[in-house]
């Protein structure tokens, strides 16, 4: 008897790339089905309706993208091959940032906005860089960021939606205020959106109404992750880090304007933090690959986010600081440390070092500029 | 701080509850076996017999030109047939002495055995181990006797019987069945490196043998048993010689004072002390779902692989055309086209399974490779710069240092092949 001749290993572990995708694909469905019932029960049918039909077509819009993309590949040297062609779209490959970016636009956006954003991240942001694995930046953060520029204005009037949509959004709000409250306010911002814990699970419709679809629910986006990291789809380090310092130096800011506790709490459960911890700065291909990497990116993520939100009025912060830190993966990789080195002093001291210029930057920056 | 260098272990399926609670099958009578005229790399020999000569259980068919001069022996008895060019297990084709088996068994005697081995001088028992050309049964078969030449700053001796591949049970076998030869082994070998301690590593999962082991081991000053953790890859000689004695050396564990063994090594050693015969029948392991059962079989050296796979029951029915047939585990074993080739001494099981054909995919930078990497390197790096064919490149990642356990190929969710731009980037990193 013949056999074929490969080399070893002859066995493969059992954690598929297919299979991370896989994961991440059910955490954002899984968002994006408390989302619609949330907005089922707060608006009733058409609201719940506008989301499904975007999602819908932002899944299409991914899939198009990627058959576009295949066909003229394959028209230099005339190979097309559909089996190569059908195994593309079995790994979810196709739908998943389109699902996700969906997730992420606000619930008032105009479906043929919705395609054409999810058209231009998935070209620019991956495909033209070779697909999958080789893009620099993240495509949902850049689509984000096409989105904020390029229909940032645009809003659509569908079901109950309207006198929310009159008022400008609870981060949009808190934007052109650049974050700097007094208590009084904030109390009756928070009182408004019906304390901390309804602002954590998603449950007060003024607060729901006009967000982004994904970030109905902080508790949805909390169990995802935990679920992407349970099944090995993502790594805690970066989320966790990011939302941490996030919430350190907004906790630090807060003490010298004379805010309490209240005021990193609000910095977390508004605006995309948790979203983007959770969906765009897992993603392993566009961060860092060590842990001290890891912990360095997150800390400047967070710095970014907090320089943003605190000195400029744009709403995507957290998109644009990703994209910022995707530009300085290579550098951070190539300057870090590898796992085995046991110089953990210098670890250590690295990250400690990128912590306090972030802290001291940021608070310093905004107190001294403000 | 085990945030940021906790390197990531894994614990692969054994699988060797397949074949290690069965009867060993029993094939030890072959109408005709085929010896290769080669070992390593060595095809130089002188032959002794020619066609219709009558040979016996241990009469020496060559000997190697080289300053080993490392004998062959008939593992049957009865009488040479021809000598032909057949399939070997190392991929090229060698010239094989047939002999036709006619089942009398006689044996012809190498050296007068002694009951107990202990009463062989130290120089006896290096010239015995020469003279049968024992060879290393872990899979590298290096001729054990070469170990032993230069003993001058031997402190200890490393028996590693941790066989962390999955499937082969070979060696679990043996430890399990013949736990007073080992131990007598053991101390036989100490006496010829005058060797100070003798260490025997077996797995923490395998309480059984480990207890019985250290059982035995109580009679003899020196012979320490100890256990290992159950995670790939723990059988490096490299990693057990760093993790007991915390030392580390160039090319071979001499340099740190130690001579590495594998357990059935040192099993066959003690029975050729006792028996006056070379190694002319081991327990190989054919297991994985290629074939219709998994089990270990006793064979002589030299039997054709077809026909022992055959005698259990020949291969599963629906065999896939991807199948492979593997000499060696499925982590570092290597491929073999063809199943009619020779069992040699050092083969210690054969593995069909169906292996992971699916494509390559990009890599996703996920850092699995670099976090399970037992040297610590980053072989997705070593991999490229592979690619680039940069030598220098390569040295500064220390490609040299690659273990080709084949764990990283193994994590890499992407299915990407990096072991193997590893091992052929090892070998350009060597070169000077």
């Amino acid at each position: 008897m013949k056999f074929p001749l490969k080399s070893a290993p002859h066995i493969q572990g059992k954690t598929k790339n297919s299979n991370i995708l896989a994961t991440v694909l059910k955490a954002a469905l899984f968002v994006a089905v408390w989302s619609i019932f949330n907005r089922f029960f707060v608006f009733g049918i058409e609201t719940a309706l506008h989301i499904v039909f975007m999602i819908i077509a932002a899944c299409a819009a991914g899939t198009a993208a990627h058959v576009i993309f295949y066909y003229l590949g394959t028209l230099k040297n005339n190979d097309f091959n559909f089996s190569k062609f059908t195994q593309k779209f079995t790994t979810g490959e196709t739908v998943v940032t389109g699902l996700i970016l969906a997730l992420a636009m606000q619930s008032t956006s105009h479906l043929y906005a919705v395609v054409i954003v999810t058209l231009f991240a998935e070209i620019m942001g991956k495909l033209i860089f070779g697909g999958y694995g080789q893009n620099i930046f993240n495509p949902i953060a850049v689509g984000l960021v096409f989105n904020a520029l390029a229909f940032g204005g645009t809003t659509l009037t569908v079901g109950a939606l309207p006198d929310i949509v009159s008022a400008a959004t609870p981060l949009a709000w808190l934007n052109s205020q650049n974050w700097i409250i007094n208590p009084y306010t904030a109390n009756n911002f928070i009182l408004s959106s019906g304390g901390v814990l309804s602002m954590f699970l998603g449950t007060i419709p003024a607060f729901v109404g006009a967000g982004a679809i994904g970030e109905t629910s902080r508790l949805a986006l909390v169990l995802a992750l935990c679920y992407m990291c349970y099944k090995k789809a993502a790594d805690w380090t970066t989320p966790v880090i990011y939302v941490g310092v996030v919430f350190i130096i907004a906790a630090v800011y807060g003490f010298f304007i004379g805010a309490g506790f209240w005021y990193p709490v609000i910095h977390i459960l508004t605006g995309g933090v948790i979203f983007g911890a959770v969906f765009l700065a897992s993603d392993s291909v566009t961060i860092p690959f060590n842990r001290q990497g890891k912990a360095i990116f997150a800390i400047l993520l967070a710095m970014f986010t907090m320089l943003i939100r605190f000195n400029t009025s744009h709403v995507e912060g957290v998109a644009f600081s990703i994209i910022l830190m995707n530009m300085m993966v290579p550098f951070i990789d190539s300057k870090t440390l590898n796992i085995t080195s046991k110089k953990i002093g210098a670890k250590v001291a690295s990250v400690a070092i990128t912590f306090a210029v972030a802290l001291i930057f940021v608070v310093g920056f905004t107190i001294l500029f403000s | 701080m085990g945030f940021f260098n906790k390197l990531k272990h894994m614990k692969l399926d054994g699988q060797k509850e397949l074949t290690i609670n069965k009867d060993v099958v029993d094939y030890t009578r072959p109408k005709k076996i085929a010896i290769p005229i080669k070992h390593l790399a060595l095809e130089d020999f002188t032959v002794h017999v020619k066609e219709g000569d009558y040979v016996k259980i241990g009469t020496k068919l060559a000997t190697g030109n080289d300053h080993i001069k490392l004998p062959l022996f008939s593992s049957v008895s009865g009488t040479v047939a021809t000598t032909e060019k057949r399939d070997h297990v190392s991929l090229r084709k060698s010239s094989h002495i047939i002999i036709e088996n006619d089942f009398k068994d006689e044996k012809e005697l190498l050296f007068e055995p002694k009951e107990d081995s202990l009463l062989f001088s130290d120089t006896e028992i290096k010239d015995h181990m020469k003279n049968a050309g024992i060879l290393g049964l872990g899979g590298s078969g290096t001729p054990t006797f070469t170990k032993f030449r230069n003993t001058k700053n031997v402190t200890s001796i490393l028996i590693n019987g941790v066989e962390d591949e999955p499937f082969i049970s070979a060696d679990e076998y043996n430890m399990g069945k013949f736990p007073e030869l080992l131990i007598k082994g053991a101390v036989t070998l100490m006496k010829a490196a005058d060797a100070e301690e003798c260490v025997i590593v077996v797995k923490k999962s395998k309480k059984a043998i480990y207890e019985e082991i250290l059982l035995f081991s109580k009679e003899y000053r020196g012979v320490k048993v100890i256990t290992v953790p159950d995670i790939y890859p723990m059988g490096s000689e490299r990693s057990l010689i760093k993790r007991i004695w915390g030392k580390t050396y160039k090319t071979i564990p001499i340099e740190a004072g130690v001579i590495s063994l594998n357990v059935s090594t040192v099993i066959e050693a003690a029975r050729t002390f006792a028996s006056g015969l070379p190694l002319y029948e081991r327990v190989i392991t054919l297991a994985g779902n290629g074939f219709a059962q998994s089990t270990n079989v006793k064979v002589r050296v030299g039997t054709i692989l077809s026909d022992v796979i055959s005698e259990i029951g020949g291969y599963a029915t629906d065999l896939p055309k991807t199948a492979r047939l593997i000499h060696g585990g499925p982590m570092m074993g290597t491929p073999i086209i063809t199943d009619d080739l020779s069992v040699t001494s050092a083969s210690n099981g054969f593995v069909c399974i169906v292996g992971n054909d699916e494509p390559e995919a990009p890599c996703s930078r996920c850092g699995a490779c670099t976090n399970h990497c037992p040297q610590g390197l980053q072989p997705m790096q070593i991999a490229r710069y592979f690619k680039l064919k940069d030598k220098t490149a390569l040295k500064s990642l220390g490609a040299g240092n690659c273990i080709e356990c084949g764990l990283c190929s193994f994590v890499c969710p992407s299915f990407i092949n990096v072991a193997d731009s590893c091992k052929k980037g090892k070998v350009l990193a060597l070169q000077k």
